[in-house]
């Protein structure tokens, strides 16, 4: 009998942030990332030299939409070389308005972003694969919010903010897993760790978060699910 | 070795997931208006104040002698002088403190009245945070002490700022352009007199 566990838990997880309105990760981001072989019996660094071609999306992003407050999309593709290998793109849109960004200020950040990855593939299982791998992403956006001061004596203010043009880059380490499900269809999870290299500072209201990216305030750990399609 | 990869996993998850939800705890409505600290030290009530001390110290000590002398009749008079004394004590050491019942403040240009009588704690204090205007770098004040009306005027920059999750609007170079005290002193922890951070000490 073939393993099931990433799969099952594949499915928990994305039943517990659906049911308790958790967003499955502070930022963007999608899994187009590893490798795959096909579920047969090729063992990781033989075959042919380009083995297989892929296609991802995310789809705890649409699964949560109803439910969050944000609205992203991401997709992927990459190439696995030698059943080992893989490089890897992703591409997405973020469209965020965190709610708990300020007290007093409402908050949006909106833009796309693009990652460029490589991958090394360890086949656990016919069927079931672990990868880690390292990332390097850009984010093209925009920001801007409204927020709301009260005064005791004078007048209460109500400012504005809108920056244009903004760019932010930063490194991913990621590790995942992902099992077959049907056919040339695999499901996973990729957990990244973001370390940020660069992003416009203000000395005024900084940026809260970064389509892509996520908060600003801390490099905390993000995780997606995705469903990937392999055409050998 | 199977059965160690879900535990790991679920862990790693478990870490992304909480990471995640880094929710605000204490979210509301901001109050991050900038002020300054303000103390009322009454130098005219002091010296008359002083001046009682001394006379009420002076029959004390007349009245010491009397009842020295075999004068018993004065001791009721002695002891109702020794209390006054001591409320004298009591209220001078107050207003050296700038313990002191501030009625309202109110701005000029605005309908806004902070009255400080209505406060929970319907007591004198030692300190009072008057706001400044958010939409101009100058605040006009009319400060009511005991039905006595002054006016203090105070200039400065403003700047918009993140502090934690709140936006707010700060001053900094404080000054007062104009007043009608006797006199005052302005203290600055930082050398741009920065709002929340500087307080004026008046003396009338």
């Amino acid at each position: 009998m073939r393993p099931r566990y990433p799969f099952i838990f594949n499915a928990i997880v994305l039943g517990i942030c659906l049911f308790s309105g958790i967003p499955l990760q502070v930022n963007g981001g999608i899994a187009a990332d590893t490798l795959i072989t096909q579920g047969d019996s090729i063992p990781a660094g033989k075959g042919p030299f380009i083995k297989n071609i892929e296609f991802s999306t995310d789809y705890s992003k649409l699964a949560a939409l109803p439910l969050s407050s944000e609205d992203k999309a991401e997709a992927g593709a990459g190439i696995l070389f030698r059943n080992k290998f893989g490089l890897n793109f992703e591409a997405g849109y973020g469209n965020l308005s965190p709610k708990y960004a300020f007290k007093n200020s409402s908050y949006h950040s909106e833009g796309i972003y693009g990652r460029v990855g490589i991958s090394y593939l360890y086949e656990y299982e016919q069927g079931i694969r672990l990868y880690v791998g390292v990332k390097y992403a850009e984010s093209y956006f925009s920001d801007n919010g409204t927020f709301t001061i009260n005064n005791p004596l004078w007048n209460d203010y109500t400012g504005t903010f809108e920056r244009k043009d903004l760019k932010a880059n930063w490194a991913e380490i990621v590790a995942g897993s992902e099992s077959k499900w049907k056919g040339n269809f695999y499901l996973g999870f990729i957990v990244r760790f973001r370390i940020m290299i660069e992003y416009p500072r203000f000395e005024d209201i900084g940026i809260y978060s970064i389509p892509g990216y996520g908060l600003t305030s801390g490099s905390f750990p993000a995780v997606n699910l995705y469903i990937k399609y392999l055409i050998d | 070795m199977r059965f160690l990869l879900s535990p790991v996993i679920i862990l790693i998850f478990l870490a992304g997931i909480i990471s995640a939800c880094n929710e605000c705890n204490d979210c509301g409505p901001g109050s991050a208006y900038p002020f300054f600290k303000i103390r009322f030290f009454n130098i005219d009530s002091l010296i008359k104040v002083e001046e009682g001390i001394s006379i009420a110290q002076d029959s004390l000590d007349s009245l010491n002698v009397l009842i020295a002398e075999g004068g018993d009749e004065y001791i009721p008079a002695r002891d109702q002088l020794q209390n006054e004394l001591s409320r004298l004590f009591v209220i001078s050491n107050n207003i050296q403190n700038g313990k002191i019942r501030v009625e309202s403040v109110s701005g000029i240009g605005t309908d806004k009245i902070i009255y400080y009588r209505d406060s929970v704690t319907h007591d004198s204090l030692t300190v009072f945070n008057f706001p400044l205007s958010m939409d101009v770098g100058i605040a006009n004040y009319i400060v009511d002490i005991y039905g006595r009306k002054d006016t203090l005027s105070v200039l400065y920059n403003l700047e918009t700022k993140t502090l934690g999750q709140s936006i707010l609007i700060r001053a900094y170079e404080l000054n007062v352009s104009y007043h009608t005290y006797d006199s005052l002193k302005i203290s600055c922890i930082s050398e741009t007199c920065l709002s929340n951070a500087t307080t004026i000490s008046v003396y009338f």
